[in-house]
């Protein structure tokens, strides 16, 4: 049930007025990325997946850490 | 599945990025630990290497090296008692390559990794596939990502009489994961991504140091052989200026051992020197409920039992900052390396239980 609200946000998202691409100066600015800094992120993914038992948002959920 | 959504580079161009990673952890709160002291201390030293080559105008190869050394308090503790390493561990190191490759053909892009990891009580075979399509002139971008993790973990069985307990070793433990995203352009200056995760682990999930008092013995802790975990998050891109922008992120996580957690995340982004420099200031709240089987001690032998630190009810205030500088071109023993950068990170956590822990992250990046 839960799936309900994330499909209904994409259907939203589907109908939304599209950005021509000569528009995309902004976006295309590291400042724009989802994840200006992919390479840090996986040290912080691992820490985060260990310490909070919690996964999501990353790429960690599994694998071996030297932190347990 | 970010990875995969990067661009590509020109036919020929490789990049290698270099990045230290620093940690360390206090704690004197730490319930599972073996001699009630709680302490849980960690010190890890984490050398990376990431390279990337692009062989064909469509196709990148890529891989990383990871080479860890730490030291734990708990771990140590415990040996200590049990003589399991032989002579007291005094530091542990974990070796993990992972090799990949991505090929992007018209509006799809697709990749595939591969991973392993090895520790003394931990070893990881990994396998992921991400694919990602674009609709409506790009505007629109749908992700899906697989992962399987072949694992094995060495566990204790029985502490009863610690001098002669032993390490019941390569038990496994799988993991499949499967994660969506979506992603929308807005406005000019606006974009949205929200992703659903669900990881299922199955096998051996105690850890090698975790253990509970339970009637006023110290015994290993006990798990469920299986768990599933949900999470669903969403983040927004908004840019306040040329140079400046928020990045505004939320997750809500769940499981079935009862564990429910809400993460916020709000980072201020600045380009500076005409985009030659970047800088990240970020605070992150985490807050989460015990799973089910949790508690700090149990007056009885339960089924299922844990004094896990990082499973019990807390929340978490993380404040980091990074920034970057781009050097330009340099040249080593006589080779021309271009658009250098160098990054610097720190990130400090603090848990309201007393746990802390801070780490530093430093990189040198470039293209030839």
């Amino acid at each position: 049930m839960k799936l309900i609200p994330a499909l209904a946000l994409l259907l939203l998202f589907s109908s939304c007025a599209n950005v021509p691409q000569i528009d995309r100066g902004i976006l295309a600015k590291r400042i724009m990325q989802f994840d200006p800094h992919p390479e840090e992120t996986i040290f912080q993914d691992e820490v985060r997946a260990f310490r909070e038992g919690a996964i999501g948002g990353g790429r960690a959920v599994g694998g071996g850490c030297g932190c347990n | 599945m970010q990875n995969a959504f990067a661009e590509m580079m020109a036919k020929g161009k490789t990049k290698v990025k270099t990045l230290l990673n620093v940690y360390s952890q206090s704690s004197k709160s730490g319930k599972q630990v073996f001699d009630e002291s709680g302490n849980e201390d960690v010190k890890v030293l984490e050398p990376q290497i990431f390279v990337k080559h692009q062989i064909t105008a469509d196709t990148e190869i890529n891989a990383n090296f990871v080479l860890d050394t730490w030291t734990a308090e708990s771990d140590t503790i415990l040996d200590g008692r049990t003589g399991a390493s032989g002579g007291g561990i005094t530091g542990q190191a974990r070796v993990a390559p992972n090799i990949g490759v991505r090929r992007e053909t018209g509006k799809t892009k697709y990749g595939m990794n591969l991973g392993f990891s090895s520790e003394y009580d931990y070893t990881s075979k990994n396998l992921s596939l991400d694919i990602e399509r674009s609709f409506a002139e790009d505007n629109f971008t749908l992700g899906l990502g697989l992962q399987y993790y072949a694992d094995t973990v060495s566990t204790f069985k029985d502490l009863s009489n610690p001098m002669t307990a032993k390490l019941t070793k390569d038990q496994s433990r799988d993991i499949y994961a499967l994660a969506i995203g979506a992603s929308q352009i807005l406005t000019r200056r606006d974009i949205i991504e929200i992703d659903a995760t669900y990881a299922h682990s199955k096998g051996t999930l105690e850890s090698t140091a975790g253990t509970v008092n339970a009637a006023g013995a110290r015994t290993s802790e006990s798990l469920p052989g299986d768990r599933a975990r949900t999470a669903f998050s969403t983040k927004w891109v908004h840019s306040l200026t040329d140079e400046m922008a928020l990045n505004l992120s939320y997750r809500n996580y769940f499981d079935d051992w009862g564990a429910h957690a809400h993460t916020i995340r709000a980072a201020y982004l600045l380009a500076l020197r005409d985009e030659q420099d970047f800088v990240e200031v970020a605070l992150r709240y985490h807050t989460q409920d015990a799973v089910d089987y949790y508690k700090d001690r149990f007056n009885t032998n339960e089924r299922y039992m844990t004094s896990d630190s990082d499973m019990s009810k807390f929340h978490t205030y993380e404040p980091s900052v990074l920034y970057s500088r781009q050097l330009g071109e340099m040249k080593f023993f006589g080779v021309n390396f271009e658009d250098a950068e160098w990054a610097t990170a720190v990130t400090y956590a603090k848990r309201n239980t007393g746990l802390s822990y801070v780490y530093g992250q430093a990189s040198l990046a470039f293209f030839f």
